[in-house]
């Protein structure tokens, strides 16, 4: 095969990999893996936002750069692409054939809409409960996931600038619970804005950021575990701003 | 008993949920659940009725996902990232969190503050003993003989 078409595989099935929130090192290692084994040597620089290539085979040296602009988790496809990392390196398939798989996996579905959203909502419901709420306000959190779900679907589609939709999420969070309390004071507003917001907190950039370090991925590391307190302070930051509002606006008292 | 039963069921449901969100295959979905389901369930047989969970039981519940997710991923032929991001999900320091923000609001800040380190200090927890169970597991993995084919 061309160098120029293995390297192609190599970038895509990285960029792919790096998108949908594998670690640093697993984007490297699946890289080199591609290129060894059609028989080029290889050298792999990933960071959270852009991969480097450098390939060397019978037609001299040749680099390839990509940047990433966006970044999310995709459990099934980060788990597609290392069956199929395994299967290039176990049996070297054609381009043509490792193009259409690696379109197939971009392409998978995910689940729908609606489940989505309902899963949101489960999820705030069962953590209001685990975090000792009563029946009442577990409900309340179960509504709120849903409006924190529908927002995230809404934030998802139109990329405007990252981290806004933490800080919409914590926003719209801090202000409901608050506005429902006013109407029955018997809920307690804090339990239900650390319910509603779990969904959003960013469990996987953080123990990315630590497997990163682990590996000796010090640069990558470093930069997830940044982008996971980012996050978290930027929810505080909505939530907070939202019950200031609430409360200059005299809707709560 | 019934506590353990509702815990486990809340704890199952608490990873499932995060799981579809994060798109994980349909095939994983169950197992991952019983990851997170069995995690919080040893943690909380540490101590069964204390209102927060400790910085102790949250290490144990993380050493627990952490060692199933890296069995189950060798078992399944899947990363160990897919079950261990959603079986951590129930160990969060929620009431921690909680008690920080409602300390705060209330304008009591030599009492948030403590809440904010403990809370803090929990996060670290779990990513610490996730970092734990993957060096002994790459240890482990560098001892054993490769095939030959490799």
């Amino acid at each position: 095969m061309e160098q120029g078409k293995i390297l192609d595989i190599a970038i895509k099935a990285g960029t792919l990999l790096l998108r949908f929130g594998a670690e640093t090192y697993r984007v490297e290692d699946t890289i080199t893996r591609i290129c060894n084994s059609y028989g080029l040597t290889c050298e792999a620089f990933v960071l959270p936002t852009g991969i480097i290539v450098s390939v060397e085979g019978k037609n001299g040296i040749s680099s390839i750069c990509k940047r990433i602009s966006s970044r999310t988790v995709d459990l099934t496809r980060i788990s597609y692409l290392n069956d199929l990392s395994r299967k290039i390196a176990r049996e070297a398939p054609e381009y043509d054939e490792v193009i259409k798989e690696l379109n197939r996996i971009s392409e998978l579905k995910r689940y729908s809409n609606s489940t989505i959203i309902a899963c949101c909502a489960l999820t705030a419901f069962v953590f209001v409960t685990l975090f000792g709420g009563s029946f009442a306000e577990a409900l309340t959190a179960f509504f709120i996931g849903a409006v924190l779900g529908l927002l995230r679907l809404v934030f998802s589609k139109s990329i405007s600038f990252p981290f806004i939709e933490y800080f919409a999420g914590g926003f719209v969070a801090g202000i409901l619970s608050w506005l429902i309390n006013s109407f029955a004071p018997q809920i307690n507003p804090y339990i239900i804005i650390i319910g509603a917001v779990l969904n959003m907190l960013p469990g996987v950039a953080l123990t990315n950021g630590i497997r990163d370090l682990l590996h000796g991925d010090i640069v990558s590391g470093l930069a997830r575990i940044g982008e996971a307190l980012m996050v978290v302070a930027v929810i505080a930051a909505g939530t907070g701003i939202g019950l200031t509002l609430l409360f200059l606006g005299g809707a709560v008292r | 008993m019934i506590l353990f039963l509702k815990s486990f069921i809340l704890a199952f449901a608490g990873s499932v949920s995060p799981a579809i969100v994060l798109n994980i295959e349909k095939r994983l979905l169950h197992w991952a659940g019983l990851g997170g389901a069995l995690g919080y369930c040893i943690a909380l047989a540490i101590d069964p009725f204390s209102g927060a969970l400790s910085v102790a039981q949250i290490f144990t519940g993380t050493v627990t996902v952490g060692i199933y997710s890296e069995l189950m991923a060798r078992r399944l032929k899947a990363p160990a990232t897919v079950f261990c991001v959603p079986g951590i999900i129930p160990l969060v320091p929620g009431v921690s969190a909680y008690q920080t923000m409602q300390s705060l609001v209330a304008d009591n800040l030599q009492e948030a503050s403590a809440y904010a380190v403990n809370t803090i200090f929990k996060a670290f927890t779990i990513a610490f003993g996730i970092m734990i169970v993957s060096a002994v597991f790459r240890f482990i993995g560098k001892i054993k003989i490769k095939p030959p084919d490799h």
